[in-house]
C-alpha cells in the first residue's frame, strides 16, 4: 500500500510517499523526482542521509538507497522512523527539553574541526525532528551540504527559528522566551566550538550568513522565517540575547 | 513483433517516431489556430519558452512535476512498455518515459503529438513512439503492454466531432449521439485491458461523481453544469439537453461505480485512491482502505471553490469537518484506480 504525503511542498520538485509492506507492514518513505531541480534535491538527500546514518547509525548502513537515478528522474528508500514528530509551532518554553536535546544530538554527531567548514542540514528545524526510545532522529536532508557552514550554523537556527514561530503575533519576546536561547547558546558555547560573532549578534549573523550563502539552498530560501523579519525586531532579539547572555 | 514494427505495418509513419491513422479528430484546450501558433514558435524557441509566449496559462498543466505523482502507484521497475491513452502534450508520457522503456503516446490531435515530439527531443528522449488515432477504434496489438494509462481521458470516451474546448466547454452546440456512454467508455477499457500483458495494469484518473464541491454548487468539470455530476443521468440529460443543446455524455463515476465499471471491462481486482485537491495535481493520494485520520485541507487560492478568500476558508473548513472528522472518504474530489488485469 502506498500514500502520496507531500507533492513538490516548499518549492522543491520532489514526491513524497509512505510506503508499506503487504506481508510484513515494515514501512519506508519514498522519494520521487522527475525534473533536474527535484533530481538535484534528491541527490543532496540521498548524501545528508549517508552522511548522518554512518555517525548515527553506524550498525545499519541501509538507511537511504537511492534504487535509480538518470539525468532527470530519481527515486529514494529512505528507512521510516517511528515516532514522535517535534513540533516547531509550539512555543519556546514548551520546546525547551526537546531543542536541548535536538542541540546535544547535534553536538554529539557533527564534527567539531572545519571551522567554517562543517556539514550543513539546512533545515534543523523541529518540524524534521523525529523522537522514540532510541532518541532523536533527523529527517529531510534535501538542503545537505558537505562542506557547507560555521560549526553551529544549524542548531542557532533551530533556536531562532523557534523563537520567532513564538513570537510571530506581536514580535516581542519575553524573557523566558530568550532565555531559551540563551540555554542553548550557552550549551553550545561550552563546546569552544562557536565562533564568537555568532554570539555578538546571532539572529543578524544567521541572516548575513544565509543571505551570502544563499546558493547552498540551491535557490533562494525565502521561505526561512529568519527573512520574514524587520531590522528593528532583529535588533531588539540580539540585544535581548546579548543582554541576557552577559548576566 | 515489438511494437514499432507493428506500428509500421499498421500505420502511416509521418515522422521518426510519428505514426497516423486517417483519423481527422480533435480535442484539444485550444482552437486550431491557437495550435498552429504555437507549433510554429517551436521552430524557434523551446516548446517551454513557445507556451509561456502564447499560451501561459497552460504551462503549469504541462510541465508542473506534480503532474506524475499518481506514476508511483504502479509498483514500476524499469521495464515495462506503456501505453498512454489521450497523452496529449505528454504531462505524463515524459515523466513515464524517464523511468520505463519505452512508451507509446496515443492521441487524436495532432498538433499535440507534434508538441510532445519536440519535448521529447528537447528531453534526450528516444523510447516514445506516438500515434495519431482515435482512442475508439484501437486494434487489438500483438506487442502487449505492462501499463496502460488513462489520465482525465475516461469521460471523454463517448464524445464525437472536434472539439477545442475553450469554444465548447459549457457553451451551447446541439449535437446528437448514438448509444450509451457507458457502453462506450467499456468497450474502449476492454479494448485497453486486451492490448495488457497478462500481469498488466491500468492507471485510471477521473473525478469523483460525488466530489464534494459539486454538491457545494462548483459546476460539473466537463459540462460546466451544476447539480449534473451526482443527478440520476436520465435528469442530468435534460439539463444538459435545455442549457447546451447536447445530451449529458461526459459519465464520471463513485468509487464503487468505477470498479464496478472496471471489473466488467475485464480487470480482476481494482485498488482505489483518494486524490486531494484533485487528481490532475494531487497533494495527498490515499488509499480508500486507509483512513483519513492524516488529512490535510488542500483547497487553495484559485481552486474551483472560488479564489476569494472567505470561500476558500470555508471551502478548508468544509473539507476538514468532511474528511477529517466525518471521514466521508466516498465525497472526495478525484479517483485513482489501478486496474489488474
Amino acid at each position: 500500500m502506498i500514500e502520496l504525503l507531500r507533492n513538490c511542498s516548499h518549492g522543491n520538485e520532489a514526491m513524497t510517499y509512505l510506503k508499506v509492506g503487504d506481508g510484513d507492514h515494515s514501512k519506508k518513505i519514498i522519494k520521487v523526482a522527475y525534473t533536474l531541480e527535484g533530481v538535484a534535491t534528491l541527490c543532496s538527500e540521498f548524501h545528508g542521509y549517508t552522511w548522518y546514518a554512518k555517525r548515527r547509525y553506524p550498525s545499519n548502513d541501509n538507511v537511504c538507497l537511492k534504487t535509480q537515478q538518470l539525468k532527470s528522474f530519481a527515486r529514494l528508500e529512505i528507512k521510516y522512523i517511528d515516532g514522535h514528530l517535534a513540533s516547531c509551532t509550539r512555543s519556546i518554553r514548551d520546546n525547551q527539553t526537546i531543542l536541548m536535546q535536538v542541540i546535544d544530538h547535534y553536538i554529539a554527531i557533527w564534527p567539531r574541526e572545519g571551522g567554517n567548514k562543517v556539514p550543513l542540514h539546512g533545515d534543523y528545524s523541529l518540524g524534521n525532528v523525529i523522537t522514540n526510545d532510541d532518541g532523536v532522529h533527523i529527517i529531510d536532508w534535501e538542503h545537505f551540504q558537505p562542506t557547507g557552514a560555521f560549526w553551529g550554523f544549524d542548531p542557532v537556527y533551530l533556536l531562532l527559528e523557534n523563537l520567532l514561530f513564538t513570537i510571530k503575533k506581536d514580535m516581542k519576546p519575553k524573557k523566558g522566551d530568550i532565555a531559551v536561547v540563551v540555554k542553548g547558546l550557552q550549551k553550545l558555547k561550552s563546546t569552544g566550538c562557536l565562533d564568537a560573532a555568532v554570539l555578538n549578534r546571532p539572529l543578524e549573523f544567521l541572516i548575513d550568513f544565509v543571505h551570502d550563502n544563499y546558493r547552498l539552498w540551491g535557490a533562494y530560501p525565502k521561505k526561512l522565517p529568519i527573512f520574514h523579519v524587520s531590522n528593528k525586531v532583529v535588533a531588539l532579539i540580539d540585544q535581548a540575547i546579548v543582554t541576557q547572555m552577559s548576566h | 513483433m515489438n511494437i514499432q514494427e507493428e506500428l509500421k505495418s499498421l500505420y502511416k509513419q509521418k515522422d521518426k517516431g510519428l505514426f497516423s491513422s486517417e483519423t481527422d479528430g480533435y480535442w484539444s484546450n485550444l482552437s486550431k489556430e491557437e495550435n498552429t501558433k504555437l507549433l510554429s514558435a517551436v521552430d524557434v524557441l523551446s516548446t517551454r519558452e513557445a507556451l509561456i509566449k502564447y499560451q501561459p496559462k497552460l504551462e503549469d498543466v504541462i510541465y508542473s512535476p506534480k503532474r506524475a505523482a499518481g506514476l508511483e502507484l504502479l509498483g514500476l521497475t524499469g521495464d515495462e512498455f506503456c501505453i498512454d491513452y489521450g497523452c496529449m502534450w505528454g504531462a505524463l508520457t515524459i515523466p513515464l518515459a524517464k523511468r520505463v522503456a519505452h512508451v507509446l503516446g496515443v492521441d487524436q490531435t495532432e498538433d499535440s503529438l507534434k508538441f510532445l515530439q519536440a519535448r521529447a527531443r528537447e528531453e534526450g528522449l528516444q523510447n516514445i513512439d506516438l500515434l495519431r488515432a482515435d482512442l475508439r477504434k484501437l486494434p487489438l496489438l500483438e506487442a502487449k503492454a505492462d501499463v496502460g494509462i488513462i489520465n482525465g481521458v475516461l469521460e471523454w470516451i463517448p464524445e464525437n466531432g472536434q472539439i477545442a474546448l475553450k469554444d465548447y466547454y459549457g457553451k451551447h452546440s446541439s449535437k446528437t449521439y448514438s448509444g450509451n456512454p457507458q457502453e462506450k467508455q467499456q468497450s474502449f477499457l476492454k479494448r485497453a485491458f486486451d492490448n495488457l500483458k497478462q500481469n498488466g495494469r491500468l492507471f485510471v484518473a477521473i473525478e469523483n461523481r460525488y466530489d464534494f464541491k459539486m454538491f457545494m454548487g462548483v459546476k460539473d468539470p466537463h459540462a460546466n453544469l451544476m447539480f449534473t455530476s451526482f443527478l440520476p443521468r436520465a435528469l442530468a440529460n435534460v439539463i444538459s439537453k435545455v442549457k447546451l443543446g447536447r445530451p449529458y455524455v461526459n459519465w464520471i463515476y463513485s468509487f464503487s461505480g468505477l470498479k464496478e465499471l472496471l471489473l466488467n471491462s475485464g480487470a480482476s481486482s481494482v485498488e482505489l485512491y483518494m486524490c486531494f485537491p484533485n487528481y490532475q495535481f494531487p497533494d495527498q493520494i490515499i488509499p480508500l482502505e486507509k483512513g483519513l485520520s492524516q488529512f490535510r485541507p488542500t483547497i487553495t487560492v484559485g481552486d474551483t471553490v472560488g479564489a476569494r478568500k472567505l470561500k476558500r476558508y470555508f471551502g478548508r473548513a468544509v473539507e476538514k469537518t468532511l474528511f477529517k472528522s466525518l471521514q466521508c472518504k466516498q465525497l472526495s474530489p478525484s479517483i485513482i484506480a489501478i486496474a489488474y488485469k
